[in-house]
């Protein structure tokens, strides 16, 4: 589903966001990019978008090659990807179901369609009984599940998430992650950063990267990059 | 593309017009006066220019007859100038029906012709020349030639009129071309930053939309229907404005002038259509700049 070979990606000057990472995850996969702040978790997710390019290096996506793709394919991608965004990105002022419709009215799909499609998803993510509401009057917990609405509703084959639980309390981040869960248990690859390693603990089948300093510094399933961390902490350093 | 998506952007672009209804105002009346200038110039110079070539049409050369004539003289002069190609018709008007007509173009002024011992006016011949002749710079030659003629005193026609006339309307043709040129450039400047603005206030909204996969077509589709829209309602409110002045002219003056906006008439439907078009172009102009400068995907 993402190849990444020996991807770097810089911003101007010599300082690279990105310096040679090498990871790929499967159909189906749920995997977790780790790391501080500053690590490269959000450039990464950027890069798999097209939001930005690769400086050097291969990406591809379900067989694509993004280097290769030209600016006015890059929609077609992203119609295939559903981006939840750490800042939500929602429209205030307009009602839950119209953000979420958003995301299939862009495809020129029919409008029985998504009123239909919207619908559906509302309900996955328990908001069906608020979809007229602004956007703005709901909480921080509800905005993030419309948020999750919206990159879910075009049926994505991949989801990306960025620090999706960053500014949502305990509880709630349990149930965001179990909506993650969700989505993916139904066949959607997930790609979720975060430097929350609580998260990681709880969805043992996942895969892990961990991202330190633009460098891939470890990948593995979630239980040894766990257990490896846990010892370097022993060391007080840690892995993350 | 599909019907409802043709809806969808008509609907965006209507959206376009609400989010700041004070400034789409402004910009549709910038539109609507600057063509109710342009269409005001137009309307007079095609009204000039119809009257002249109408009343060039019926141009009549009176050639004024000297007063020692006899009746076969008149009749020689007559019949060999309506064999001349150029001429259609020559009618000979007599003293006394020169008088006649005069006094009855008096009316009740008459009476000022009581006094008159001898009739003062001569006998003329009044010819029609043919349309091809009478429109051409040839009439100058055919009435020279008619006045080298025995028996002509004097011959006149409306020379110096027409060509105050033909002045006037290349003058006013190069200052409508000029103002209206200005006008409509400056109407464009104007919907493209309306376009700007609506561009601004929807620029977060926007950029969600490139993220879930909009195209360029996409998002710009509105803009372009939204200045489209502009230019189409101006060209309308002008075009109302216009075709209400030539009525209260046609219906409240009874202006002698054959006016080229007549309702119904040919030249008003190619009239209204060609500002119609006019206004799509302004505004699509207008869009498709600001497109162009602010809307760099």
């Amino acid at each position: 589903m993402i190849q990444l070979y020996h991807v770097y990606k810089a911003y101007g000057g010599d300082q690279h966001a990105l310096h040679d990472v090498t990871l790929s995850a499967d159909k189906g996969d749920f995997l977790f990019v780790t790391g501080p702040s500053g690590a490269g978790k959000t450039t990464l997710l950027k890069l798999i978008f097209c939001a930005e390019r690769t400086t050097r290096g291969q990406l591809l996506v379900d067989g694509i090659n993004l280097q290769r793709l030209k600016r006015s394919r890059i929609p077609y991608l992203r119609r295939k990807i559903g981006v939840v965004f750490q800042d939500f990105k929602l429209l205030g002022e307009r009602t839950v179901f119209a953000n979420v419709a958003l995301a299939l009215e862009v495809t020129g799909r029919p409008r029985s369609y998504t009123d239909k499609r919207v619908r559906q998803v509302l309900r996955l993510v328990g908001l069906h009984d608020k979809e007229n509401h602004p956007c703005r009057r709901l909480s921080g917990g509800e905005q993030q599940r419309v948020a999750i609405a919206r990159a879910v509703v075009s049926n994505p084959i991949l989801v990306l998430a960025d620090e999706p639980t960053g500014n949502l309390d305990e509880e709630i981040t349990l149930e965001i992650l179990e909506l993650f869960r969700e989505i993916n248990r139904r066949g959607t690859t997930l790609v979720l950063a975060t430097h929350n390693r609580e998260l990681i603990g709880r969805i043992p089948g996942a895969k892990v990267g961990v991202l330190r300093q633009g460098r891939l510094v470890a990948l593995g399933p979630a239980k040894e990059i766990m257990a490896q961390h846990a010892a370097l902490e022993v060391s007080s350093r840690g892995l993350f | 593309m599909r019907i409802s998506l043709i809806g969808y952007f008509l609907k965006k672009a209507l959206e376009n017009f609400r989010i700041n209804p004070f400034l789409s105002l402004v910009t549709l009346s910038t539109i609507a006066i600057s063509m109710l200038i342009l269409g005001l110039f137009a309307l007079i110079y095609f009204n000039v220019q119809q009257f002249l070539q109408h009343w060039g049409d019926e141009l009549q050369v009176t050639a004024y007859l000297e007063e020692k004539l006899s009746p076969e003289e008149v009749e020689a002069l007559r019949s060999k100038v309506a064999d001349w190609p150029a001429v259609e018709k020559v009618t000979y008007i007599s003293k006394e029906r020169a008088l006649a007509r005069f006094r009855s173009q008096l009316r009740e002024y008459a009476g000022i012709l009581e006094g008159l011992r001898a009739n003062p006016l001569p006998a003329s011949l009044e010819v029609r020349l043919r349309p091809q002749v009478s429109r051409g710079e040839n009439i100058e030659e055919f009435s020279s030639r008619l006045e080298r003629q025995q028996g002509v005193a004097e011959v006149q026609y409306g020379k110096r009129w027409m060509a105050k006339l033909r002045i006037f309307v290349d003058v006013l043709k190069l200052v409508g071309i000029t103002v209206g040129g200005l006008l409509l450039l400056a109407t464009i400047f104007v919907v493209s930053n309306t376009i700007k603005l609506t561009y601004h206030s929807r620029q977060e909204e926007l950029e969600i939309m490139r993220l879930v996969g909009a195209t360029d077509f996409f998002i710009k589709a509105p803009f372009l229907i939204e200045g489209l829209l502009h230019g189409l309602c101006g060209a309308l409110l002008a075009t109302g404005c216009l075709l209400l002045l030539v009525f209260l002219l046609f219906s409240q003056l009874h202006l002698p002038l054959r006016l080229a906006v007549v309702p119904g008439s040919q030249p008003t439907v190619q009239l209204i259509a060609g500002f119609l078009g006019l206004g799509l172009l302004l505004g699509g102009l207008g869009s498709a700049l600001s497109l162009r400068r602010f809307l760099r995907l």
